[in-house]
């Protein structure tokens, strides 16, 4: 398996436990913690599983078990790959801090547009990444 | 890689950046309320659940499970040729729906994306087997 993939995988299985984690949190006995906001934690554990855990670890193992290029480099330009994973971490991790700072604590906006535009070039990039190795092979 | 695959694969990678397009504005737009805010949201979460999750996951199982030994190697064409045409029209026909803000559209998008992917389950059923086991095209 790739290195780009192992760590795809690997950050996609941190953002599950991560989540898993702020469902958890999401029990807290009532009175505690105030100031964080249901609504953050609960969309920042939903993007976590969707984004952070399945988008990763199907572009991991989609980067694995593509049909390869006959030409080199056989898995495509990884540049473009450790973009992918580089801004949509990046995206997510301002997120997690952005969303409740703005809804618990009226802190600014600007951390969520900046986490928009990372992790929508993050995608442009996995897709970039993916797009020519999906092609017709030989049965 | 088969053609349906491929045309499903490439379908939802469109989905997906769409998708992501539309979740970036929501991010990023959160503290400016307007009246297309929820058809925005519900288009988001339309694609990246039943535009991009669901057709990703299908091609790829359509692709990668073992072949039949007997008769067409990944079962029923026609199938295949009828879940894919469902899928695809449920992704555009939910999507405009969710857009317009029309339910009954919204609706038959869904009612499309349902029977294609019980038509994909139809298709795979018979392929997740134990190794060495012999299934024939009909399971």
């Amino acid at each position: 398996m790739p290195f780009l993939s192992r760590c795809f995988i690997k950050s996609g299985f941190g953002a599950l436990a991560l989540a898993l984690l702020l469902e958890l949190l999401q029990l807290r006995p009532a009175g505690t913690f105030l100031h964080l906001p249901d609504a953050a934690v609960h969309l920042a554990a939903v993007h976590l599983l969707t984004v952070g855990w399945l988008l990763q670890l199907i572009i991991g193992v989609a980067f694995w078990m593509f049909p390869r290029h006959p030409t080199s480099p056989p898995r495509g330009d990884t540049r473009y790959g450790w973009w992918a994973f580089g801004l949509l971490n990046a995206g997510l991790l301002l997120r997690l801090l952005g969303e409740p700072w703005r809804l618990g604590f009226a802190g600014p906006s600007w951390p969520l547009v900046a986490s928009a535009l990372l992790q929508l070039a993050g995608v442009a990039f996995a897709i970039t990444l993916l797009w020519p190795r999906i092609r017709a092979t030989g049965s | 890689m088969p053609v349906l695959s491929v045309w499903l694969l490439r379908l939802s990678l469109v989905a997906l950046l769409t998708g992501a397009a539309l979740g970036s504005w929501l991010l990023g737009a959160e503290p400016w309320p307007s009246e297309w805010l929820p058809r925005l949201r519900a288009a988001h979460v339309y694609l990246m659940l039943f535009g991009w999750l669901l057709p990703f996951v299908l091609a790829t199982a359509f692709w990668m499970l073992p072949r039949h030994t007997q008769g067409a190697s990944r079962g029923s064409p026609g199938l295949g040729i009828a879940g894919t045409a469902l899928l695809s029209a449920g992704t555009v026909i939910g999507l405009t729906g969710a857009l317009a803000g029309v339910p009954p559209l919204w609706r038959g998008g869904l009612a499309c994306t349902v029977l294609g992917a019980l038509t994909f389950l139809r298709l795979l059923w018979p392929r997740v087997r134990a190794f060495g086991a012999q299934p024939t095209a009909d399971g």
